[in-house]
C-alpha cells in the first residue's frame, strides 16, 4: 500500500453525552455510514476505540468520502489514513511514503504523534514518534518541535494493523442529525432558510421543511428551486420530506379584506399558523425559520413577537443575530447560495406592497384577522399540502 | 388549443416541411464537405447550394456569407473579428443584444477600447444625431441593430449608414439583423454595412445555425481547418444549412404571412386595450417603424413575472421586460431601461406572433390573458 485508502473520522461532543453516549455513537454511525454507502456503495463505518473507520471499496473515491465527513454533523475532524501492519518498519515505510507525496516543498517543522491502543506494542508511543520522527526528519530536512510543528505525522498502532496520516481536515462539528428530534423548517427560495435548516441539522434536528407557493402567480421554477435548496439538506439526514402548502387563496382573501399595507405581517402571521399545525401533525417539535434581527426593515423584535404569540411551539432562529455576509459565507460552503440567487421570486419577495408598514399593533392585526375566516384558510392551505420527498 | 405560442421573437416553432426535409439530409447526407470521396462532395454541394440560396435572398453573394452557430457567434465574430491590434472605440447603442454588449467589454477588459453607449430615443429608434454625436475619428467599430428584439423598433440604417462613413470613414459598421430576417426587407447592399448577422431559428428554421455577412477581411475567433473561408473553423453541418435557406425560402414564399402576422397583432392589441384600458404600446406605433409581430405592452398597476407564470399556467407563451416580479424595486431590462421605462410603470409584456399563428389562437389569447390579469389583480396588493 502506498496511498492511503481508509478515512479514520473523529467526534467530539458526543462524549458529553454521559449515559447517552452510545446512544449518540450508533446515530452518528449510522448517518456516516448511511451518507456514505448512499454515494459510495459498498462503504463500511467501523467504530472502535472511539472513532470510526470508514472502509471503502477498493478504487473509491477518497475526495469524495472526505467531503461527506467534512459535512456530517457531530464529526470533529476526518484523515485519510494508510493502513499497514503493525511493525515499526512498516509504519517507518508508510509515514514516509505520505510525507514524500504530500509535504513536497514544504518548510518548517513537523512532530509525529503516535498513539498505541494495542499496550502490548514492544515501544511506547513516544519511541514510535521518535522512530519515525527520524527517518521523516532525514528525508525533509524539517526541524523537528514537538509543541507547535508546522506538519504532523500521526500514528496509531494497533493489534495487528495500524494507521498513519498526514492530513487532518476539520468537520462541521455539532451532534449527530436526529438526536435532537424533528423540526419544521419554513423554506423559501432564498439565501437564508436553508443556512438556518443546516444549522438546525447541525444541532442534532432532523428537518420537515414547508414552502409556501402562490400558484399559478408563481411559477414552477421557484418551486423547482425550493425543491433543489431542499436536496441540498437532504443527504445529511437521508432524505427530507417537503410540504408544499399553496397560499394564493389567502392572498386573495387579505387583499380582498385588509389593510394592503399590513399585507406582509398577515402573511406571516398565516404562515405561522399553517406551519404550526404541520409540525404537530408531523411530531415536530420546534419551527425553524432563517428570520434575522433587522435585515430587512420588518425583521423587527415587535414582529417576530406578533408571530411568535401565534403558537405553543418553539421557534428556532439560529440566524438571529447573523450578519448578512455571515449567512451568504456559509450558505456558499453548504453549496445552497448558487441556487439560492437564482432569479425566480417566491411568494414573499413577490406579493409585497409598494409601502408596506413595518410594525403594528396587535390588536390592529387581531382586528384585520377578524375580517377573515382564518380557520378555514388555514385548513384549506393544510389540505391542499403536496408532499415532495426528497 | 391547448398551448398558444405568441414568443415568436425568442424562438419559433420549426416548420414540420423544414423538420421533415431536415429529418430525411440528417439521414442522408453525412459527409464532412471536405472530403473528396461521394458523401463529402454531396454534403459539399448542399453546403454550397444553400450559402448561395441565403446570400441571393438578402442581396449577397455567396463567397460574402460564411454559416455560424446562431447570432452570438456572428456577432462576437464581427466585433472581436474587427478589432485588430490596435485599441479604439466602438460605439454600441444602448438596446444592443447581450452578446454585443458582451463582445465590447471584453475589447474594453482585454485590450483597453473604450466602448461608447449611443442612447436610443424612448421608442427605441436611434436617430442620425445621437449617432453623429457619439462618433468620432477614432471609432473602428459601430454596432447598431436594424430591428429592436423586445420592442421591435426598426432602424432606418441606410441614413445611419451615411452617418457612420461621414463621421467615423475608419469604422466598420456592424448591423444585427437577427430579428429582421424575413420580416422586414433585408437587402446587405442597401443597409451599406460591413457585417449582418441573421439566424435561422426566428424565422421557423432550426436553431444552431446562423450566418455571417461580410464584405471586409476579419480575424476568425473559431481557428480550425479552414472552414468557411478560414473564417469559422469545424466541420459546417449541411443539413442545418439546408434547414437555413428552405426555412427563408418557405418564409419568403408564403406572401401574405407579413400581412397576416401583422394583422393578428393588431387584432390582439386592440383587444388587450379595449379589455384594460391604461395599457400602452412601448415601441413605435404598428408602421412602417415597427416589427410586423411585435406587441409590447404595459399594463399598469401589475408586476411583469407573475402574470407571465400565470399565463403560463394558463398556456400562452409569452416573455416579460420586467425581470423580477416585485414591480416595486424595479428592475426591468437593460433594453426598457434605456427607453426610460421602470417597473414600476407595470407588467411589461412581449406577445409576438407566427407565421402559424391563428386568429383563433389570438382571440383566445386575449380571453386568456384578460383573465389571468383579473385574478392577479385579485392577490396583488
Amino acid at each position: 500500500v502506498t496511498a492511503p485508502n481508509r478515512l479514520l473520522a473523529r467526534f467530539g461532543e458526543v462524549w458529553l453525552k454521559g449515559r447517552n453516549r452510545h446512544y449518540f455513537m450508533q446515530r452518528l454511525r449510522h448517518n456516516l455510514e448511511r451518507s456514505l454507502s448512499a454515494a459510495i456503495p459498498g462503504t463500511r463505518v467501523r467504530a472502535p476505540y472511539g472513532r470510526f473507520f470508514v472502509d471503502l471499496p477498493e478504487g473509491a473515491p477518497l475526495e469524495v468520502a472526505t467531503a461527506i465527513c467534512r459535512d456530517t454533523p457531530g464529526l470533529t475532524s476526518v484523515s485519510p489514513v494508510m493502513e499497514v501492519p503493525s511493525n515499526i518498519e512498516a509504519m517507518i515505510e508508510g509515514a514516509l511514503a505520505l510525507v514524500a507525496e504530500r509535504w513536497a516543498g514544504a518548510t518548517g517543522s513537523f512532530a509525529v504523534k503516535a498513539r498505541r491502543t494495542d499496550k502490548r506494542f514492544p515501544l511506547t508511543s513516544p519511541e514510535v514518534g521518535a522512530r519515525v520522527g527520524d527517518r521523516v526528519g532525514e528525508l525533509t530536512g524539517l526541524r523537528t518541535d514537538l509543541k507547535h510543528p508546522d506538519h504532523v505525522v500521526g500514528v496509531e498502532v494497533g493489534e495487528e494493523r495500524s494507521w498513519v496520516w498526514v492530513d487532518t481536515e476539520r468537520c462541521a462539528g455539532g451532534l449527530p442529525v436526529g438526536c435532537a428530534g424533528r423540526v419544521l423548517l419554513l423554506l423559501s427560495g432564498g439565501i437564508d432558510s436553508p443556512v438556518a435548516g443546516y444549522l438546525a441539522q447541525k444541532r442534532g434536528c432532523e428537518l420537515d421543511a414547508v414552502y409556501f407557493h402562490s400558484p399559478p402567480f408563481i411559477g414552477e421554477s421557484s418551486r423547482e428551486k425550493v425543491e433543489a435548496l431542499a436536496r441540498r439538506l437532504a443527504p445529511r439526514q437521508g432524505g427530507l420530506r417537503l410540504h408544499v402548502a399553496h397560499f394564493t387563496h389567502v392572498q386573495k382573501a387579505i387583499k380582498a379584506e385588509c389593510e394592503p399595507k399590513l399585507t406582509v405581517l398577515l402573511y406571516r402571521r398565516f404562515m405561522y399558523r399553517i406551519a404550526a399545525e404541520l409540525a404537530a401533525a408531523r411530531g415536530a417539535r420546534a419551527l425553524c425559520t432563517g428570520e434575522n434581527l433587522g435585515q430587512v426593515a420588518s425583521q423587527t423584535l415587535l414582529n417576530l413577537a406578533l408571530v411568535d404569540r401565534l403558537t405553543e411551539l418553539l421557534t428556532l432562529r439560529p440566524l438571529i443575530t447573523f450578519d448578512k455576509q455571515e449567512t451568504i459565507a456559509l450558505a456558499r460552503r453548504i453549496g445552497t447560495y448558487d441556487t439560492s440567487i437564482l432569479p425566480f421570486d417566491d411568494c414573499c419577495t413577490l406579493f409585497v406592497p409598494r409601502h408596506p408598514a413595518l410594525k403594528a399593533p396587535v390588536r390592529i392585526i387581531e382586528r384585520q384577522e377578524a375580517r377573515l375566516d382564518v380557520e378555514a384558510l388555514v385548513a384549506e392551505s393544510l389540505a391542499r399540502i403536496e408532499v415532495v420527498d426528497v | 388549443m391547448d398551448l398558444i405560442y405568441l414568443d415568436n421573437a425568442a424562438t419559433t416553432p420549426l416548420d414540420p416541411d423544414v423538420a421533415a426535409g431536415l429529418a430525411e439530409r440528417y439521414a442522408t447526407v453525412f459527409g464532412n464537405p471536405s472530403s473528396p470521396h461521394p458523401p463529402g462532395r454531396a454534403a459539399s454541394r448542399l453546403l454550397e447550394e444553400s450559402r448561395e440560396r441565403l446570400a441571393a435572398a438578402i442581396g449577397g453573394r455567396p463567397e460574402e456569407l460564411i454559416f455560424t452557430s446562431g447570432g452570438t457567434e456572428s456577432l462576437g465574430t464581427s466585433i472581436i473579428g474587427s478589432a485588430g491590434a490596435r485599441a479604439a472605440r466602438i460605439a454600441v447603442t444602448t438596446v444592443e443584444h447581450p452578446a454585443v454588449h458582451a463582445a465590447g467589454r471584453w475589447l474594453a477588459e482585454h485590450f483597453g477600447w473604450t466602448v461608447v453607449p449611443v442612447p436610443v430615443g424612448g421608442d427605441g429608434r436611434l436617430t442620425p444625431e445621437a449617432l453623429e454625436a457619439a462618433l468620432d475619428e477614432e471609432t473602428r467599430i459601430v454596432c447598431i441593430m436594424l430591428v429592436n428584439n423586445e420592442v421591435g423598433a426598426i432602424n432606418d440604417v441606410p441614413a445611419l449608414a451615411r452617418v457612420v462613413r461621414s463621421r467615423a470613414p475608419r469604422a466598420r459598421l456592424v448591423i444585427d439583423a437577427v430579428q429582421a430576417l424575413g420580416k422586414v426587407p433585408l437587402d446587405v447592399r442597401a443597409l451599406d454595412a460591413d457585417c449582418v448577422v441573421i439566424t435561422a431559428h426566428k424565422l421557423h428554421g432550426p436553431k444552431g445555425i446562423g450566418a455571417l455577412w461580410t464584405r471586409v477581411p476579419l480575424d476568425p475567433i473559431l481557428r480550425g481547418g479552414g472552414q468557411e473561408r478560414g473564417l469559422r473553423g469545424g466541420t459546417p453541418t449541411a443539413p442545418l444549412a439546408w434547414g437555413f435557406a428552405e426555412a427563408v425560402s418557405r418564409h419568403a414564399a408564403d406572401a401574405g404571412a407579413i400581412p397576416r402576422m401583422a394583422a393578428l397583432r393588431d387584432r390582439l392589441l386592440e383587444a388587450i386595450r379595449a379589455a384594460l384600458p391604461g395599457t400602452t404600446l412601448t415601441g413605435p406605433p404598428p408602421g412602417p417603424a415597427r416589427l410586423p409581430n411585435n406587441a409590447h405592452v404595459c399594463i399598469p398597476g401589475l408586476p411583469g413575472e407573475p402574470l407571465v407564470n400565470a399565463l403560463a399556467a394558463a398556456g400562452i407563451c409569452v416573455s416579460t421586460g420586467s425581470a423580477c416580479g416585485n414591480h416595486a424595486k424595479g428592475r426591468v431590462s437593460e433594453v426598457l431601461t434605456a427607453l426610460g421605462r421602470h417597473g414600476r410603470d407595470g407588467a411589461y409584456l412581449r406577445l409576438t406572433t407566427g407565421r402559424f399563428t391563428t386568429e383563433a389562437e389570438i382571440d383566445e389569447a386575449a380571453r386568456r390573458l384578460v383573465k389571468a390579469v383579473g385574478e392577479l389583480r385579485e392577490v396583488y396588493p
